[in-house]
């Protein structure tokens, strides 16, 4: 897993995948923010669905971006079409794996109510 | 020919080959097809008149218990041509597992299978005026290609089926049969005709007349080498249970089983809506013409997943998509709206993460299952009287566990399937989400009425048996959903043709076989 690398910001270039560094909280803290606040410009305040309880920011940032080099997660931040293609493939994933929820009697991917509650926690 | 019940002489002994009791789907089709190709003579009894008058629908009026029911004087009509009259036209046969018995569904199992029907069913198709028989997944897969990319992922989903209905125009029997009913050649109509008991000779296992009469106060006899009764889901059982002059408990109940095992078509209305972001919903939810028949397609569970997960059968079937908005301002029944505010904002939300589902449209998501047969689900007398002073029916209608079983896996793969192509998303009603313990109340009967004389291959476990004779009663056979010994989830009408086809047929050869024909000439009038 490339999780188990941790992350870093890198100043001037968003937020970088470097192997070797240790996941701290602040790395985690600016991956929330900056995520979040890409997700906040896409989703309309006022329509994200409530989310499962439990599910914590930093959690939901790490799995949005599970896997992705730090390349691509500063491509996904950069334009908001890669980052919408990215959800939607994503959450085809999800929902072909069977990683859904019900939230309202709608189904939801695991990818939506990650992206829900961070667009959420960036307002 | 078709005359007065009050225009038959008082106590008159009318004598024919088959008495039917009973101008419907089931009793018109036999006449029709008795007229066909054999001599015999036939009386049709009408209970009503050519039109729908109170007094006589009153008679249908009964006691309701259990899960929520129309209606019995609602539910049906009463006149010539009887529940036709307003019947939707939806068709399709039983699939196969439908006849098959099932470890996972108690009593189920029918004494024929599929394959022993489908010449009848190919014939029903005629009298119920569709178009070619066939509903193999080659002919629903033809609807659906080319239809979108997603729809076809839909289709192509290993535990669905693409469910083809064909909607008749509709039939109504009355009306296709008008000419062969008023004319010389068909059976001898008698309108306002009720058929007040069914008389055994003293063994009870012969029928020797019908002892009928009128709301008006004359009474008469028919006495026939055959009697059927045709009379609907609930009558067929209630005639028979009134029927207990020679029989204790009524005629072949014998052992308890008249009555049993009554079974609707449970369904939902709506069950969830569905917001297609996709133009599938040209073959999901709109109805084509063809020919002037209708069709349209549903989505089912396959064999193999009801047998893996042990589950009835039911198709889930859209309403004619309309603009969200639109949909959001709709009210249903006594429904409050299908789509709230929280349900906009989440068509909001999926639409901003992927803006290929900005042009959605809404559709009201419907289901019908099948109900497991169950002999506590049944029909018996009451205490009240009608105006010929017969006991009323109570139907006490008995889902069971595995209906709601069904109902909340439905739910759950529909909508999983749905959002798994991509066509859209459903949003499905709270209640099958959750284990409420009054999720009975939550259903809603389909109008069918079936399975209170079901069909077995021995009479321990039925009243009649495969050609729709009653066990013990030599002359006395049983036409109609009635007889099924289940449900399927799909209408029932063109089943019960198809076995009514079946039943004429038998008559026939019986008649040929054991010397009961008679000129084909409807006894004279003036009896």
């Amino acid at each position: 897993m490339l999780w188990a690398a941790g992350w870093v910001l890198v100043a001037g270039h968003g937020l970088g995948l470097i192997a070797g560094c240790d996941g701290s909280s602040a790395s985690d803290e600016r991956l929330v923010r900056e995520l979040g606040a890409a997700l906040a410009a896409l989703v309309p305040q006022g329509t994200a669905p409530s989310t499962a309880p439990g599910r914590t920011p930093p959690q939901a940032a790490r799995a949005l971006v599970e896997g992705l080099s730090g390349a691509e997660i500063d491509a996904l931040l950069a334009a908001p079409a890669a980052l919408r293609a990215h959800l939607q493939a994503r959450g085809g994933a999800d929902l072909a794996a069977g990683r859904s929820d019900w939230v309202e009697g709608w189904l939801l991917s695991r990818t939506e109510l990650d992206a829900a509650l961070l667009a959420e926690s960036a307002r | 020919l078709i005359q007065e019940a009050d225009r038959v002489r008082r106590d008159a002994r009318i004598r024919c080959d088959v008495c039917i009791i009973g101008a419907g789907a089931a009793g018109i089709t036999l006449a029709a097809e008795l007229a066909e190709g054999s001599d015999l003579s036939v009386v049709l009894l009408e209970s009503g008149g050519k039109l729908k008058d109170p007094d006589t629908q009153d008679l249908y009026r009964g006691e309701l218990r259990g899960a929520p029911q129309y209606p019995l004087d609602a539910s049906r009509l009463r006149f010539l041509g009887g529940t036709t009259n307003h019947w939707g036209g939806m068709c399709r046969p039983f699939d196969p597992l439908d006849f098959r018995q099932r470890a996972w569904v108690p009593h189920s199992g029918w004494p024929l299978g599929r394959e022993e029907l489908d010449p009848f069913y190919e014939r029903a198709h005629a009298v119920c005026d569709l178009g070619p028989y066939d509903y193999g997944q080659d002919a629903a897969s033809a609807a659906w290609p080319g239809v979108t990319e997603r729809g076809a992922r839909l289709a192509e989903e290993e535990d669905l089926e693409i469910k083809l209905v064909q909607r008749s125009k509709p039939t109504r029997w009355a009306k296709k049969y008008s000419d062969l009913l008023a004319g010389p050649d068909g059976p001898r109509v008698i309108l306002h005709a009720n058929a007040y008991q069914i008389v055994p000779d003293p063994t009870g296992s012969r029928v020797e007349e019908v002892d009928v009469r009128t709301l008006q106060g004359n009474r008469f006899h028919v006495s026939a080498k055959n009697y059927v009764l045709a009379t609907g889901g609930v009558e067929n059982a209630r005639l028979l249970l009134l029927s207990d002059s020679v029989v204790p408990g009524g005629l072949g109940n014998r052992r308890d089983l008249v009555g049993r095992f009554f079974m609707d078509h449970p369904g939902a209305t709506p069950f969830g809506v569905v917001l297609f972001f996709d133009r599938a919903y040209e073959r999901l939810a709109v109805e084509e013409k063809h020919a002037g028949v209708g069709v349209f397609t549903g989505i089912g569970m396959s064999a193999a997943m009801q047998e893996r997960e042990r589950l009835l059968a039911n198709a889930a079937y859209m309403y004619r998509p309309m603009d969200v908005p639109t949909l959001a301002e709709l009210r249903w029944l006594e429904h409050p709206k299908v789509l709230d505010p929280p349900d906009l904002r989440m068509l909001e939300f999926l639409q901003a993460l992927d803006p290929g589902r900005g042009d959605a449209k809404g559709s009201i998501c419907w289901i019908r299952s099948e109900q497991a047969p169950n002999p506590e689900s049944r029909v018996t007398l009451g205490s009240e009287l009608d105006a010929l002073g017969q006991r009323r029916v109570v139907l006490d209608w008995q889902l069971g566990e595995l209906s709601q079983r069904t109902f909340h896996r439905a739910a759950r793969f529909y909508a999983e399937v749905i959002a798994r192509s991509g066509i859209g998303r459903m949003k499905v009603m709270p209640w099958l989400l959750s284990e409420e313990p009054d999720w009975w109340q939550r259903v809603a009967a389909g109008w069918h009425h079936i399975g209170t004389t079901r069909m077995a291959a021995d009479s321990a476990h039925g009243v009649v048996d495969p050609d729709g004779r009653v066990f013990d009663v030599d002359n006395l056979f049983v036409a109609g959903s009635s007889v099924f010994p289940t449900s399927s989830y799909i209408n029932p009408t063109l089943t019960l043709v198809a076995l009514t086809i079946r039943l004429a047929d038998h008559l026939k050869a019986r008649a040929s076989a054991g010397g009961v024909a008679a000129p084909r000439r409807a006894p004279p009038p003036s009896q």
